[in-house]
């Protein structure tokens, strides 16, 4: 994969929306996963599940994105859980602080039964 | 007798043997907790004691309780000043308390002993034992127990610490790497775009996920105004906090220091209350070339804490970043809006010289020649030249105001009026009067037009005109009398519903009919003089019997010998009919 490329695709189970995300997430790219997520908003999903099975890399612009709706989606009754991190992804989310303020799962269906339990 | 020595040898064995398993545990782990809830609960089980507790040196004289067994939860992590340099075990009821906090936590505890932890000779932890179950006292053996057990921890703990330093000091590692990283990823996507919205999104992007913040505020200073950009986090309006920087006192302070925190001295200075409203704590100055060219406004950190210093240079960086990628796409914008307008010159100068007749009509009685000179690519003149029924002729000279691609299709409006209401022969103060009703409705108010138009009748050999305040076109009689051309009314789109005046005069063989733009009257030399009317009117009175393409050539050297040298300021058109000689 070049590494300009990005995909996102969207999958509802019920009000739950999963954003699978591929590729490189960086300062190129943040503006496409920002639009996938507002979206979302803009249809009033705010319990989000984003999938990063397929993420590569991830940049501070990337984490941007999850910064800058985060509190509008809790304000909502919502949030926005992360599941599937290779390990050098959660390295960069562990060393910039983000475990502490975003759920991570190991497998996407945990992270989306976890709204249905909370 | 002899049981008793073997029961002691069998406990001695025992020791040796949790000593040992210990020793290797311990060895075998850079883990610290692990290693000292094994150091406690080896010791407690061993001798039975129901609190263990262990104090690591956390940097001077601070021990911090790393690890407690048998004691109310919520102990990790208190701190203690221990001033007792501990060198072997001490009953704690033996201790000198001075009353400090150490002391005092041991007794309130009802511990019973402490044991040093050493490694190269530093007392790098403290072990504290409470009572044992069955009997009070420890023994000296026992004591001997402890010590061993401590000794052979000391390596391992101080081998943990050692490794948890490190681990600290790779962690600080890969965030500067990680840092450098996205400041070497911004500076290629800055590079990478010149679209100045793209350039400040990113940029808040970066930010926010870099030093976990979720507000963010970029704004821009177009022609010395603030503009809001971005606007990231809830409930923030652009409008208050533009009105907030619009202050030229509050942008030389962001002038003269990158980075301020909103609060203290500049808020009481400049109360930026709608920015503090909004959540915005820190203010970082976007300059270039001692310039104050926009501003990044950033919320706390999620986590609550205040940027560290690396952080606030990070953001430095990011700024100065940003500012050179916004300086050259702004060099861009400009040249592009350049372009485009120049674009724009080259159609309206195209629809401008489609506008003028390519040829006149021939008409027996007539002759007629033009010329239009515009200057700077578009002007605002215009002129047409009508051919009716019965060998009639109307012909229009016009300025319009303003120039480029609004006034040529002001002009193209003007054109086809006219034609319209000429063809249908309606009498020519009413033309007049109908294109002021329509130039007046269609038009912004600073658009006006000054217009002259007249009809010359073959059968009458009269002149009929409306004159709207163009420059009077003179009509110059064979035996050198002329007269001015003035009469109608105000020019075209100031006033709705003007009634506008017409006038007929008789026409002459021989007469010449000389219609201008200010172009031509008002060119200057080079002391600044106007051709002005004279010069004109002598002009034609030298060239009197000269064909109507002579006397347009004539007059334009003229001009252009008056005003040699000179850049001209306006468009130039001239249209001269001459009635031929019968």
């Amino acid at each position: 994969m070049d590494q300009n490329q990005f995909e996102v695709t969207r999958q509802d189970h019920d009000d739950v929306s999963v954003l699978a995300i591929k590729g490189f997430l960086d300062a190129h790219t943040a503006p496409e996963f920002e639009f996938a997520i507002q979206e979302l908003l803009q249809n009033n999903r705010y319990k989000m599940v984003v999938d990063f099975q397929e993420l590569n890399y991830i940049s501070s612009a990337g984490l941007g994105v999850f910064m800058g709706f985060i509190e509008e989606v809790r304000k909502n009754g919502g949030d926005i859980k992360l599941a599937q991190m290779n390990e050098k992804v959660f390295k960069i989310f562990d060393l910039l602080g983000f475990p502490n303020l975003y759920e991570i799962y190991k497998s996407r269906n945990e992270a989306i039964q976890k709204f249905r339990t909370t | 007798m002899e049981n008793t020595e073997f029961e002691n040898l069998k406990i001695r064995y025992l020791e040796l043997t949790s000593l040992f398993e210990t020793n290797k545990i311990l060895n075998a782990s850079l883990d610290l907790r692990a290693i000292l809830n094994n150091l406690l609960l080896t010791s407690m089980g061993r001798l039975m004691i129901g609190q263990g507790v262990v104090f690591i040196r956390d940097e001077k004289s601070l021990y911090k309780i790393a690890a407690a067994k048998g004691f109310s939860p919520g102990r990790l992590g208190q701190t203690f000043f221990v001033e007792t340099a501990l060198e072997t075990p001490l009953y704690i009821s033996e201790m000198p308390c001075k009353g400090d906090q150490f002391c005092q936590f041991l007794k309130e505890n009802n511990l019973q002993i402490v044991v040093p932890i050493i490694s190269n000779g530093r007392l790098i932890g403290i072990l504290g034992f409470g009572k044992k179950f069955i009997q009070s006292d420890y023994k000296p053996e026992e004591i001997d127990f402890l010590q061993s057990l401590a000794d052979s921890a000391a390596i391992a703990v101080d081998k943990s610490l050692l490794f948890d330093e490190l681990k600290k000091t790779n962690r600080k590692l890969d965030k500067k790497i990680q840092e450098l990283n996205t400041l070497f990823e911004i500076s290629r996507e800055l590079n990478a775009t010149l679209e100045i919205q793209k350039i400040v999104n990113v940029l808040s992007f970066t930010i926010m996920g870099e030093l976990l913040i979720n507000k963010c505020l970029i704004i821009l200073y177009e022609k010395g105004l603030p503009k809001v950009k971005v606007i990231r986090g809830v409930g923030m309006k652009p409008e208050p906090v533009e009105e907030n920087l619009n202050n030229p006192e509050v942008q030389y302070d962001f002038l003269q220091k990158p980075v301020h925190q909103l609060g203290g001295k500049i808020l009481s200075k400049h109360g930026l209350s709608a920015l503090r409203e909004a959540g915005i704590e820190y203010l970082v100055s976007m300059t270039a070339k001692n310039e104050l060219k926009g501003l990044i406004g950033i919320g706390r950190k999620i986590t609550g804490e205040e940027l560290s210093e690396t952080e606030l240079g990070f953001l430095e960086t990011l700024a100065n970043d940003a500012v050179n990628a916004i300086e050259n796409g702004r060099m861009v914008e400009q040249m592009l809006e350049k372009q485009r307008m120049e674009e724009e010159l080259k159609i309206a100068r195209d629809i401008q010289q489609r506008l003028l007749p390519d040829s006149f009509p021939q008409l027996e009685w007539i002759e007629i020649a033009a010329v239009n000179h515009s200057c700077h690519h578009v002007g605002g003149d215009s002129y047409d030249c009508i051919a009716l029924d019965s060998g009639d002729l109307g012909i229009s000279i016009a300025d319009v105001s303003g120039k480029s691609t609004p006034a040529a299709l002001l002009m193209a409006n003007l054109q086809a009026s006219l034609r319209a209401l000429a063809i249908e022969r309606k009498p020519v103060h009413e033309c007049v009067g109908r294109i002021n009703h329509l130039i007046y409705q269609n038009t912004a108010s600073d658009k006006y037009i000054t217009f002259f138009y007249g009809e010359l009748s073959a059968l009458k050999k009269t002149l009929t005109y409306t004159n709207a305040g163009h420059n009077a076109p003179i009509l110059f009689h064979r035996d050198g009398r002329y007269r001015f051309l003035q009469t109608g009314g105000i020019i075209l789109g100031m006033m709705n519903h003007v009634a506008y005046e017409e006038e007929t005069v008789p026409l002459n063989s021989g007469d010449v009919l000389v219609l201008y733009t200010d172009g031509i009257t008002e060119a200057l030399n080079a002391h600044e003089e106007e051709f002005g009317e004279e010069r004109l009117i002598q002009v034609i009175k030298e060239n009197r019997t000269a064909s109507a393409q002579e006397m347009v050539d004539r007059i334009i050297a003229a001009v252009e010998s008056f005003s040699e040298g000179m850049d001209q300021a306006d468009d130039m058109t001239l249209i001269v009919v001459r009635l031929k000689e019968i």
